[in-house]
C-alpha cells in the first residue's frame, strides 16, 4: 500500500472528518461505477456506494493493510450491489448466477440492439459502444470495467468478485465474444 | 503448450495475450498462430479495438449528497456536535496556555505595577494558608470525634442489651402458670384488637367511634 494511503487509513482511524472526506472523494466516482455495472440502476448504485463508505469507515480497523485498499473497498461493494439486486427482485440472481462457475449459454446474453429510433439518438461512438457494454449481464459489465476501466489485474478481480482466476479469465473472453456479436449485428442492421 | 493449435484454442487465449497475462512461452505460440491465421488475426484486431473502446466507458458521476451523508452517518449527529466542540475546546485550551504562560512570565512586573507584594511571598502565604488550614481541619474532626464517640457508645450498648430480652422471656415462660397467664392475655390481647379495628363496612363499628374521638 503507497505511504499515503497508509496515512489516510490512520486518519480515517483516528475518526478525522477531513480523512473520511478524502478517503470518499478519492474512491466515489470507482465505487459508484462499479455499483452501476452490477446494479444497472444510478439510483441504486448510488445507495451501494454510501453504504459501502459507511461499512468501510466503520470496519476500517479490520482491513489489512497489506492489501490494496481499493480492491477491498471494491469487495465491499460488489457484495453489497449483489445483495441490492436480490432485494430488487428484479429477476431471480444468486452468486452463482453472477460470479458462478457456471457460465450459461452464450447465446442468450446476445440481446438485439436499441431500436432504430434510439440508435438515431444515440449520437456518439463512445455512448453507442457503451450501449452495448450496458445490454450485456452485469457480471460481464462488472469484469470488464474492473478490468479496462479500473485497469486492475486479473488476480485483484478474482479477489474482488470472489470469483476463481480461471473464471475470470473464462469471462472476459466471453465478454469479447459477445461484444463481437453483437458489433457484427449491429453492422448488418446497419 | 503445444505449437499447433486450432483456431479455437487460439482465440480462447487473445483476451489474455491482449491483457498481457500468458506466460511469454505461450503468447509466443498464440502470437505466432494469430500471425498466420487470417480468422484469429481478424479477431485479435477486434479484441484489441474493443479494448480500446471499453477504456473509454463513459464514468457516472458521484451524487453530490454522498460525501456529506456518509460523513454525518459515520460521525453521527453528535460526531458532528462533538467534532465542533472539540475544535472549540483546543482553541480554548491554546489561547488560555499562552495566557498562562505570559501572565505568569510578567507576574513579578505586575505586581510591581499594581504596587502588590513580591509573587514569592504570594506563594509562601498561599503555602502558609494550606498548611494552616488542614491543620484546622484535623483538629476540627478530632474535637466532633470525641464529643460523638461516649454517644455512640451509648447507644451500642442500648442495642446490645436487647438481645437479652427474649432470652428472659423464654426463662419467665418455663413455669405452668405464667404460660396460662400468657395463652390469656394474647388471646384477650387479639380479641380487642378484633372487636376494636376500624372496619370499612360497618360505619358504627367500635374502631370508628374511637377514631372519631
Amino acid at each position: 500500500m503507497a505511504s499515503d494511503e497508509r496515512d489516510l487509513v490512520r486518519r480515517c482511524l483516528a475518526r478525522e472528518e477531513r480523512a473520511y472526506r478524502e478517503l470518499i472523494r478519492r474512491y466515489q466516482t470507482p465505487v459508484v461505477n462499479l455499483a452501476w455495472r452490477i446494479t444497472g440502476s444510478p439510483e441504486d448504485a448510488a445507495e451501494v456506494a454510501q453504504e459501502t463508505f459507511i461499512r468501510v469507515l466503520r470496519s476500517l480497523h479490520t482491513y489489512d493493510p497489506e492489501r490494496p485498499l481499493k480492491t477491498w473497498l471494491f469487495k465491499i461493494a460488489a457484495n453489497l450491489a449483489l445483495d441490492a439486486i436480490r432485494r430488487r427482485k428484479r429477476r431471480p440472481v444468486s452468486i452463482e448466477d453472477l460470479f458462478g462457475e457456471d457460465e450459461g449459454p452464450l447465446l442468450e446474453a446476445v440481446e438485439p440492439g436499441p431500436g432504430p429510433d434510439a440508435q438515431l439518438m444515440l449520437d456518439r461512438s463512445v455512448e453507442r459502444f457503451d450501449q452495448l457494454v450496458r445490454e450485456m449481464p452485469e457480471h460481464y459489465q462488472a469484469i470488464l470495467y474492473l478490468r479496462y476501466r479500473e485497469d486492475l489485474a486479473y488476480e485483484e478481480i478474482a479477489e474482488t468478485l470472489s470469483i476463481p482466476l480461471g473464471t475470470v479469465k473464462v469471462r472476459l473472453h466471453r465478454a469479447h465474444e459477445i461484444l463481437r456479436r453483437k458489433l457484427s449485428a449491429r453492422g448488418k442492421r446497419s | 503448450m503445444k505449437e499447433n493449435l486450432s483456431c479455437d484454442e487460439c482465440e480462447r487465449e487473445l483476451t489474455a495475450l491482449i491483457d498481457g497475462s500468458l506466460t511469454p512461452s505461450v503468447a509466443r505460440v498464440i502470437d505466432r498462430h494469430a500471425s498466420s491465421c487470417a480468422r484469429c488475426a481478424a479477431a485479435l484486431a477486434e479484441y484489441r479495438a474493443q479494448v480500446l473502446e471499453l477504456q473509454r466507458m463513459p464514468l457516472l458521476a458521484a451524487p453530490s449528497w454522498l460525501e456529506d451523508r456518509v460523513v454525518r452517518r459515520v460521525m453521527g449527529a453528535r460526531g458532528f456536535l462533538a467534532a465542533g466542540w472539540q475544535r472549540s475546546g483546543a482553541a480554548l485550551g491554546a489561547v488560555s496556555f499562552v495566557l498562562t504562560v505570559a501572565l505568569l512570565a510578567n507576574l513579578p512586573r505586575l505586581a510591581k505595577a499594581v504596587g502588590a507584594p513580591e509573587p514569592s511571598i504570594w506563594i509562601v502565604s498561599l503555602m502558609d494558608g494550606l498548611i494552616s488550614g488542614a491543620t484546622w481541619i484535623s483538629k476540627w474532626l478530632a474535637n466532633e470525634l470525641a464529643f460523638y464517640e461516649p454517644i455512640a457508645r451509648q447507644i451500642w450498648l442500648s442495642v446490645q442489651s436487647l438481645k437479652s430480652i427474649p432470652r428472659a422471656a423464654i426463662v419467665s415462660l418455663k413455669t405452668p402458670e405464667v404460660q396460662i397467664a400468657g395463652a390469656i392475655l394474647i388471646t384477650l390481647g387479639l380479641a380487642l384488637y378484633i372487636m376494636l379495628r376500624p372496619s370499612r363496612r360497618r360505619e358504627g363499628s367500635v374502631g370508628h367511634v374511637c377514631l372519631s374521638l
